[in-house]
């Protein structure tokens, strides 16, 4: 990416949205506003998107709605350096494409074990309690991946991020936002 | 903007914290200066008030490399850009007392600093004077001898922060206004802090004391030239080693690689760019001297947070919020103990504490 290309992304920050591609075209959309189009997944599969809507769930009532697996997925889709991601300023080494199957596939790797062979999207809700909680833990058997606590600690970053850390999100909690420069369109 | 082939007095690689001090110092001392940034050139209005956004000013780019049995994340704390870390940081600046200087000598641990308290402390009321330091330096008296005023009284102090003073005083504990470098008046037309509370993604209005409205802007002012996107590889050295002789790095498009004469060059900050000096290395620099790798001491950090129900809900804060504690000295503790109270957390950021749990 050249200088020029550069700075307009970064100055794209004013516009608050993020590039994501519905019915072929690319449009500038909230995460939120991306899963209610049903914007196109650039890196992970649908099984992937399962599991990582139903632990942004579990973590944060909230966050599939808001869009965290379409967060998740565009922003691992760009340029580390231009993410936004919660992994980017936790030493989490790029390419983040990679972090991320390694943490989805971990999570429905254990929930298989754990759980006769059920992705954590087909537990019930009681069971995803408990696994996240074994997971924040370290306490998983059969957990191959980075480390079980850490990853909940970035999920939960990431699922926080889109519930709470937008505009809409200071507003559902009653916090004034009092923003020097405002991200428009709420995020 | 010079060729990348000039001759130029002095090469500065970062533009941040310290990098920007030399730059200005040395610029408006007459050296033509050029600063290798290895970030974007940000500009206050890039600072969107957005805790999501506001990590565009934390590290990207090549990534850190750690070392050694406990290696230390350092990313969250660092910058990337004109600015560094200290465009995000939060100004805090607490001097050390008299006896952090003196530690081996005074308690048998640990080491003494090769200068003491009454060497540097007229540099920290330049550096306040520089760059606008709120406080009340006759309240730190207690601790420390006396100096010059702040240039500016203390920040607003907000439920928040009151209600943990309450807690530390009915204990027997003092807390005092912390010394922060931020506006609690106008000060050097800069704009007093309206209390909005994002210090961390970058004050965007100047009141808070970052690089870009300091030392980097005088530095410019001065006709220093900034570079970003430039990444160092190398330093090259005369053949003894004596003399640094060109700064080698590569541009935004991470395509061509440049050689700048210099015929001074002054490196700091991260161990990355230390090493990538050539050998033999110039001689000189503070590292080889060796003071920095005998006496580099850690500062640990301890929190205790509490959910405060105070109406109305506020994340009003910037730090000025905060009240620091210096009373634990003389008790038997063997340095400084600065205790941060009072600063709230914006929603997402209870995601930075991860021992919280809902109950």
């Amino acid at each position: 990416m050249d200088e020029i290309q550069r700075r307009a992304f970064m100055k794209g920050a004013a516009i608050g949205t993020l590039a994501f591609t519905v019915g072929g075209a690319e449009v500038m959309l909230t995460p939120r506003q991306a899963r209610a189009q049903g914007a196109a997944l650039r890196t992970l599969t649908a099984d992937q998107a399962a599991t990582l809507d139903a632990m942004g769930e579990t973590l944060v009532p909230g966050a599939k709605d808001a869009g965290i697996t379409y967060f998740v997925d565009q922003q691992i889709s760009i340029p580390p350096q231009e993410a936004l991601l919660e992994a980017r300023i936790m030493n989490v080494k790029p390419p983040f494409p990679n972090f991320y199957r390694a943490v989805l596939g971990a999570i429905d790797g254990a929930s298989s074990a754990r759980y006769g062979g059920r992705n954590f999207a087909q537990l019930a809700g009681n069971e995803q309690h408990e696994f996240v909680d074994l997971m924040r833990q370290n306490k998983l058997d059969g957990w191959k991946g980075p480390a079980a606590g850490f990853v909940y600690f970035l999920l939960r970053s990431d699922a926080v991020d889109v519930v709470y850390g937008t505009m809409d999100g200071y507003a559902h909690l009653g916090v004034p936002y009092q923003p020097h420069i405002a991200p428009t369109r709420s995020w | 903007m010079a060729n990348s082939n000039d001759k130029v007095d002095v090469v500065i690689v970062g533009a941040g914290a310290s990098g920007s001090v030399f730059a200005a110092v040395l610029a408006k001392a007459g050296k033509k200066v050029v600063l290798l940034e290895a970030g974007p050139d940000w500009q206050l209005d890039d600072l969107i008030s957005s805790d999501i956004w506001g990590r565009r000013i934390k590290p990207a780019g090549p990534p850190f490399l750690f070392e050694g049995k406990n290696p230390y994340g350092y990313v969250y704390q660092a910058g990337w850009g004109t600015g560094g870390a200290a465009l995000h940081y939060f100004a805090n600046f607490p001097r050390l007392l008299p006896n952090d200087f003196l530690v081996k000598s005074t308690y048998g641990k640990g080491l003494d600093w090769p200068i003491d308290y009454a060497d540097i402390a007229p540099y920290w009321d330049k550096v306040a004077d520089d760059v606008g330091v709120s406080g009340d330096a006759k309240a730190e008296e207690v601790w420390r001898p006396p100096e010059k005023p702040y240039p500016m009284p203390p920040m607003k102090i907000f439920p928040g922060g009151d209600a943990w003073k309450r807690g530390f005083y009915a204990l027997g504990m003092r807390l005092i206004p912390a010394a922060v470098g931020i506006n609690s008046t106008t000060f050097k037309g800069r704009p007093a802090c309206i209390y909005d509370g994002w210090c961390h993604v970058g004050c965007p209005i100047g009141a808070l004391s970052n690089p870009l409205v300091t030392y980097l802007a005088e530095a410019r002012q001065a006709g220093a030239e900034v570079r970003p996107y430039a990444t160092v590889t190398r330093v090259l050295t005369s053949a003894d080693g004596a003399k640094a002789t060109a700064v080698e790095y590569y541009d935004a498009n991470n395509k061509s690689r440049f050689r700048r004469q210099v015929s001074s060059f002054w490196r700091h900050g991260r161990r990355r760019t230390r090493d990538s000096c050539s050998t033999p290395r110039p001689t000189s620099r503070v590292w080889d001297v060796g003071v920095v790798r005998r006496g580099l001491a850690a500062v640990y950090g301890h929190h205790r947070r509490a959910i405060l129900l105070l109406r109305p809900l506020r994340q009003e804060c910037a730090q000025g919020q905060r009240r620091v504690r210096l009373d634990l000295h003389g008790r038997g503790d063997r340095a400084a103990l600065p205790v941060h109270s009072g600063a709230s957390l914006m929603p997402a950021s209870i995601c930075s504490v991860p021992s919280w749990r809902r109950s």
